[in-house]
């Protein structure tokens, strides 16, 4: 199988302020973590929260200034689902200006082909047509997630990061767009790095997982290894807590 | 429209924008059509009170004031535009490339326009008119300029806040370039704050320029504006014949309440 | 302390700068000799004003000499009148201060009873009508207040008569009844405006946290305001005082224009129709400080009053 991701001994580190009550010290958000991630693979990164998962999927797509090690992208334009489909969707614009505007940023397609391909993406997350007119306050949670997936996979990506992309919507949504992310990726042969604190959650999407505490990669293995056989203790204690 | 009306569903926005609107149309109207000439004299009526064929009354030489006040306020009015206009074009572009690219320009920039907003703005730019001399390109001039900085504070609050936000970080992963995101993604996200910023724009640069060619650091002597108006009309006070002055404050007491409570309704939701 | 300190500093360097600016910005004017004698004065007498004026010495050197003066209060002399700057502005100064503090105050007394009073009876008649006229008198002008007021008091009921100025000297009691009506022009739509905010901010305060506990621990409505809510509300009201304070003197250029009263807005306008530069540097750099100075303060009270803005 073909890499498309190889993270290679990422470190980063922010100082906080100091102040009349603290002297400013070096805070270590993550600390020499290295894994691979392969064509068609969705890994899962637990941890709870301020283990350095968010931090990682940062560095990955270039949004942290500043760290050591390196990683390599084999693909090109790797896309973000965020948590909150909130805050993530252009209030000021429809739903059919935020899936053109990638398009037309890449300027290869005319008119009528970049709306064929709005129509067959909203179709794709499960959206009618009629969408194209919509803005975000007008969508409910799940529909807005929905959109988000759309946005992200219009530009063809074959790496698509996933930061809780379920954890704010209801039980019955999350699984319905955990099946979305499935069926997607099966179309598109997409890899995913799904970033969760919810055992439950990946093992229902991951063929592989993470595990951070404190900005260290404590295991990585399997999903049926990681929940037959955890080896560390945290990894357990998260198992444990997911049954 | 019918939209605006819907976000703004408030006593302020409904009594601003009826308001705001016949003031306009009414000073519109006086651009094409006024009841008598504006610099007509009729010896047979002079400095009289309201009256049906001179529903505001007459100046010392007989004149229709309110043929004169239809004028003015369309001189005032057009000033006001100018002045909003290059205010806001100008405070947006710095505000918005200070806000969303940040660093020691845009630090310095906040300083200089912190130390001029504490500065009232009338009391700026009699200074810059008195050095400039007076004059209605100057006014506009001078007063578009003292207006920069407020829009510049109130754009660039908007652009820090707005850049932060996922889908800015999103449009950054999918490609588009930094001026394709101020222009289309962040600057119609910012109208919520900046119109009602222009309506007050509009409130101060009519106050501005009443004001300022009030005192006589104006407009020239030879122009017409309803500031020009109220200081002439001041001769009228003092001999006991005080409409005039009282029709021509009311003017600009109407187009500034206009402005102003339109501003209020555009701030409060519901 | 550091804070004020490092408030003073930022304080003094844009005074300097503006000084600078203020006075680069008027020499550049014109030339005052050719406006003083007119165009057929001999070369000889134009030599000899310069002279007299210091004007045959480079911006910088006047710059400082000019400030170095004015810093120990020795302001220039007039182009036109050939006195001394100090004796032309002296008593008018006195007459704005009074007319800004006079307004002030009413602003004060005006304000704060209403703001209270609107917030206590929140969702009352009263409060409703209030909120409503609030804000339309924010909206009207000083000046049209002080038109209606001038026909109204003036020219209707004769209280006074306008245009008609009564110096203190001649009657104190005329004197102060005069000047109650530029002052309440002034003061009126600031008051408007200092009530509404007042009333927002202390609803906005009744809604907190600790506000509430004080309710649950038995406190009364009123008590629970005066004790936790009026000091935290005042907060935002001081900044906006300041603001109030600059903007007055601002305004009384106008209110003295259209009472004739004999201020130093009047003389500044009358200067700068005359070109007479030494006399609007003068002005400007007073009218400059009492600015800065104002908004000085109004920054130190908030922070003595609220800690948490230090950082």
């Amino acid at each position: 199988m073909n890499k498309i991701l190889e993270v290679k001994h990422v470190s980063a580190s922010y100082t906080t302020q100091g102040n009349a009550f603290a002297r400013e010290k070096v805070q270590i958000v993550l600390h020499d973590v290295s894994f691979d991630l392969y064509e068609g693979e969705a890994l899962g990164l637990v941890g709870e929260s301020g283990s350095g998962k968010t931090t990682v999927a940062r560095a990955i797509l270039g949004f942290l200034p500043r760290y050591e090690g390196e990683i390599i992208h084999h693909s090109k334009r790797p896309q973000l689902i965020f948590q909150d489909p909130y805050t993530s969707l252009n209030p000021a614009r429809t739903v059919g200006w935020i899936l053109e505007e990638p398009l037309k940023v890449y300027g290869k397609f005319d008119a009528p082909e970049r709306r064929r391909r709005i129509i067959e993406m909203l179709e794709n997350v499960g959206l009618s047509e009629e969408y194209m007119s919509r803005r975000p306050s007008e969508l409910s949670g799940g529909q807005r997630q929905r959109v988000s997936i759309a946005a992200a996979l219009i530009v063809r990506p074959r790496l698509v990061i996933a930061d809780e992309p379920v954890s704010a919507l209801d039980v019955t949504i999350q699984a319905q767009i955990l099946q979305l992310l499935d069926e997607m990726r099966e179309k598109y042969g997409l890899s995913y790095l799904f970033i969760s604190h919810d055992m439950n959650v990946v093992y229902q999407l991951c063929d592989r997982v993470i595990v951070m505490k404190k900005g260290v990669i404590v295991e990585d293995a399997p999903i049926d290894d990681i929940f037959d056989h955890p080896q560390h203790p945290y990894t357990r204690e998260l198992v444990e807590a997911s049954r | 429209m019918k939209k605006l009306f819907a976000k703004h569903n408030n006593w302020f926005f409904k009594a601003g924008f009826i308001l705001t609107t016949v003031m306009v149309f009414i000073v519109l109207l006086g651009q094409v059509w006024t009841p008598y000439d504006p610099n007509a004299m009729d010896a047979s009526v002079k400095a009289q009170g309201p009256t049906l064929r001179h529903l505001l009354g007459t100046d010392f030489f007989g004149r229709d004031i309110l043929s004169r006040i239809l004028e003015g306020a369309g001189a005032t009015l057009q000033i006001a535009f100018f002045v909003v206009l290059i205010g806001a074009v100008l405070g947006t572009v710095i505000g918005a490339l200070t806000g969303y690219f940040g660093g020691v320009v845009d630090e310095v920039l906040m300083r200089i326009c912190d130390a001029i907003t504490a500065f009232p703005s009338v009391l700026l730019a009699l200074i810059a008119i008195a050095v400039i001399g007076p004059g209605r390109l100057n006014v506009i001039m001078v007063l578009g300029c003292v207006f920069i900085p407020s829009f510049a504070r109130i754009v660039r609050a908007e652009f820090v806040r707005i850049k932060r936000l996922n889908y800015i970080s999103l449009a950054r992963l999918q490609g588009v370039g930094d001026f394709r995101i101020m222009l289309k993604h962040i600057l119609p996200n910012t109208l919520p704050t900046l119109l009602p910023a222009i309506s007050i724009g509009f409130n101060n640069a009519v106050l501005a320029e009443a004001s300022m060619s009030f005192l006589g650091v104006g407009v020239s002597a030879s122009e017409v504006s309803l500031g020009r108006m109220l200081s002439d009309s001041q001769n009228y006070i003092l001999r006991g014949l005080p409409w005039y002055a009282v029709f021509v404050g009311l003017t600009i007491a109407l187009l500034i309440l206009g402005f102003s409570l339109l501003a209020e309704g555009l701030q409060q939701r519901r | 302390m550091k804070f004020v300190l490092k408030k003073l500093a930022t304080l003094l360097i844009t005074l300097l700068i503006l000084s600078f600016l203020a006075y680069a910005a008027f020499e550049m004017v014109g030339d005052p000799v050719g406006m003083i004698l007119g165009t057929n004065a001999t070369p000889e007498a134009e030599a000899a004003l310069r002279e007299e004026l210091g004007l045959n010495r480079s911006l910088p050197v006047r710059y400082f000499d000019w400030l170095f003066h004015f810093v120990k209060g020795d302001m220039g002399t007039s182009y036109i009148y050939r006195i001394s700057v100090n004796e032309m502005i002296g008593e008018k100064l006195g007459l704005t201060v009074i007319l800004t503090l006079f307004g002030f105050g009413l602003t004060l007394l005006m304000s704060i009873p209403l703001g209270v009073y609107s917030a206590r009876r929140e969702g009352s008649f009263a409060d409703r009508a209030l909120t409503v006229s609030n804000q339309i008198v924010m909206a009207i002008p000083a000046f049209f207040v002080a038109i209606l007021l001038t026909v109204i008091f003036g020219v209707l009921l004769r209280l006074f008569t306008p245009g008609s100025f009564v110096s203190f000297n001649e009657s104190p009691g005329r004197f102060f009844l005069y000047m109650l009506f530029p002052a309440l022009s002034v003061a009126i739509p600031r008051t408007a405006m200092a009530a509404k905010m007042l009333r927002s901010s202390i609803l906005g305060e009744m809604q907190k946290d600790y506000v509430r506990t004080a309710f649950s621990r038995g406190h009364n409505r009123r008590s629970a305001l005066r004790a936790h809510a009026l000091k935290n509300a005042l907060l935002p009201i001081v900044a906006f005082l300041a603001t109030t304070a600059a903007e007055m003197l601002a305004g009384c250029i106008v209110i003295e224009q259209i009472f004739s009263l004999p201020g130093i807005g009047r003389l500044l306008i009358a200067s700068i129709n005359n070109r007479d530069i030494p006399v609007v540097e003068a002005i400007v750099m007073i009218l400059a400080v009492w600015v800065m100075v104002v908004h000085f303060f109004g920054e130190v009270i908030s922070e003595a009053l609220d800690p948490r803005l230090r950082s």
